[in-house]
C-alpha cells in the first residue's frame, strides 16, 4: 500500500506556500535589479533563482522581517560578487565580450565634469543617446553598475546602501563617484557622442 | 573665492550634491553659485538628465513562468539538500552549492598570473589564429561522443585553440576539465596532465582558449569536458606534430 503524505510532508508544503506568498510579490523588483546589475537576462534570472534557493532556509528569519526588500538585495549582492570574483578567475569569455579600447575608464580622475569633454547628460533624451547609454552601461564593470542602479536608480540612501554592501558610507561614497566619472567618460568616448550633442543642442 | 575657484569647489562637489550628502549651508553655497553661473548649471542638469535617463533605461520582463519555476526550484533544492543531509555526510557534500572561485586543484594557488598569460598576449607572434571547435548544441540530457577533429602543431610552436561552448542556455557554476595525453603541454601549466575550471557559461557561445604547444612528436590528444547538473559533454582533438 502506498503511504499518504507524512507530517514532514506537510510541513514542506506549507513551507513552500509561505516561501511563495513572501517572495513571489518581490520577484519582479529582485530581477529589476539583478537585470541593472547584470546587463543580461539570463545573468539576472540566475542571479534571482540563486538568490531564492539561498533565502528559502531562511524563511523564519524573513516572516520577522519589516522589509524583506533590502534584506533580499544584501545577500543578492553578495551573491553577485561572488560571481564576478568567480568569473574574473575563469578563463572563459563570453564571444561577445569584446575588451573596452581607449584610455582605461577606471583610470578617470572625476574631472570630467572640468575640462571641455562633452557632456553627454545633454544629449540622453534622444534615442539614439538611449542606445549610446545601454551599450556605455554593459561596459561598466558589474560593480559600478551596482552602485549607481542603487543609488542614483532606485533611489536608495548612501546609509541604507552601505549597510547592503557592507561598506563604509565614505567607501561607497568613493565608488559612486568614481562609478559615475568612469559613466560619463564612457558616454563621453561612444563613437556618435559628438553627433547626439548637436543633434540636441538644435532641439 | 574667485568665480574660477568657486567653478572649480562647485564642479567637484557635484557628487555631493547629487548623493544629496552636503550639509544646508554647503549646499546653499554652491546653489548660490549654480544660480550665478551657466557652464556649472549646465554640467548639473547633464548630470541630472543623465540620472534620469539611466531611471528610463528599458528593463526587459524575465521569461514567461519565470517566478513559479524559481520558486519552485528552490524549494526543490534545498528539499535534496534535506534530504542529503539526513541520509549521508558526504552526500550533502556533494549537493552543496559550489561557491569557490576560479581553479580547481592544483593550479588553484596562481590564477591570476595564469589568467595573464592567457589573455595577456604573452605567446606572441608565434600564436597561430585559434582555431575554433564547436563543442556544444543545445544542451542535452546525456554525454554525446564525439568524433576527434584533428590539429596540426609544429614542435616547440605554440598555438593557440579556441574551444567554442555553445550554450543553449545560460549555465551557472559549469565545470570545465581539460585533459591532456602524449607530447603536448598547455603553455604556462607546466607538465600538469588536467586542469579544471568552475565557471558561469553564458547563453550563447563561450570561447575557451587554450595555448598549446608540443614538446615531442608523439601524436597528442586533449579532451575537453563540460560539466553541468547531470549534463556532460566532451570533445577531442587530436595533435598532430610536425617537425619544425
Amino acid at each position: 500500500m502506498k503511504p499518504g503524505p507524512g507530517p514532514e510532508d506537510r510541513l514542506v508544503v506549507d513551507s513552500a506556500r509561505e516561501f511563495e506568498r513572501l517572495l513571489e510579490p518581490l520577484i519582479p523588483v529582485l530581477f529589476r535589479h539583478a537585470y541593472r546589475w547584470t546587463a543580461a537576462r539570463d545573468q539576472a534570472e540566475d542571479l534571482v533563482q540563486e538568490l531564492l534557493v539561498r533565502l528559502y532556509p531562511q524563511m523564519q528569519k524573513l516572516a520577522e522581517l519589516e522589509r524583506v526588500e533590502p534584506w533580499a538585495l544584501r545577500v543578492m549582492y553578495r551573491i553577485f560578487v561572488d560571481q564576478h570574483r568567480r568569473n574574473l578567475n575563469s578563463p572563459v569569455r563570453p564571444m561577445h565580450e569584446t575588451p573596452a579600447t581607449g584610455p582605461a575608464p577606471g583610470e578617470d580622475s572625476g574631472d570630467g565634469f572640468v575640462d571641455d569633454a562633452p557632456q553627454p547628460g545633454e544629449a540622453l533624451d534622444h534615442e539614439r543617446a538611449q542606445d549610446a547609454l545601454v551599450r556605455a552601461w554593459g561596459r561598466l564593470n558589474p560593480d559600478q553598475r551596482a552602485v549607481i542602479a542603487l543609488h542614483d536608480v532606485e533611489g536608495y540612501g548612501l546609509e541604507e546602501i552601505a549597510t547592503m554592501l557592507e561598506v563604509p558610507v565614505g567607501t561607497l561614497k568613493s565608488r559612486l563617484h568614481r562609478a559615475r566619472a568612469v559613466l560619463r567618460q564612457l558616454l563621453a568616448t561612444e563613437p556618435f557622442a559628438a553627433v547626439i550633442r548637436e543633434q540636441l543642442e538644435r532641439r | 573665492m574667485n568665480f574660477q575657484a568657486d567653478c572649480k569647489n562647485t564642479l567637484q562637489r557635484l557628487d555631493d550634491l547629487l548623493d544629496g550628502s552636503l550639509s544646508p549651508t554647503a549646499a546653499a553655497r554652491l546653489h548660490a553659485h549654480l544660480d550665478d553661473c551657466e557652464d556649472c548649471a549646465a554640467a548639473l542638469a547633464g548630470a541630472k538628465r543623465l540620472n534620469r535617463a539611466l531611471r528610463d533605461m528599458p528593463v526587459p520582463d524575465p521569461r514567461p513562468g519565470f517566478a513559479s519555476a524559481a520558486l519552485a526550484d528552490a524549494v526543490a533544492r534545498n528539499r535534496i539538500g534535506v534530504a542529503a543531509t539526513r541520509s549521508s555526510p558526504a552526500l550533502r557534500a556533494a549537493s552543496a552549492p559550489r561557491t569557490s572561485a576560479g581553479f580547481l586543484g592544483r593550479s588553484r594557488q596562481t590564477p591570476r598570473r595564469r589568467l595573464e598569460l592567457w589573455f595577456g598576449g604573452a605567446l606572441g607572434a608565434a600564436a597561430a589564429a585559434a582555431l575554433v571547435v564547436m563543442l556544444w548544441g543545445p544542451p542535452r540530457g546525456a554525454p554525446v561522443p564525439q568524433d576527434p577533429a584533428d590539429v596540426r602543431l609544429t614542435l616547440y610552436e605554440p598555438r593557440e585553440i579556441g574551444v567554442a561552448i555553445d550554450a543553449g542556455q545560460a549555465l551557472p557554476g559549469a565545470l570545465l576539465t581539460v585533459s591532456l595525453e602524449g607530447g603536448i603541454d598547455l603553455v604556462g601549466f607546466g607538465a600538469q596532465r588536467e586542469l579544471q575550471w568552475q565557471t558561469d557559461l553564458d547563453a550563447g557561445t563561450n570561447v575557451l582558449p587554450l595555448p598549446i604547444i608540443a614538446h615531442s612528436l608523439e601524436q597528442g590528444r586533449l579532451t575537453a569536458l563540460v560539466e553541468h547538473g547531470e549534463m556532460t559533454q566532451q570533445i577531442e582533438l587530436r595533435i598532430q606534430v610536425d617537425a619544425p
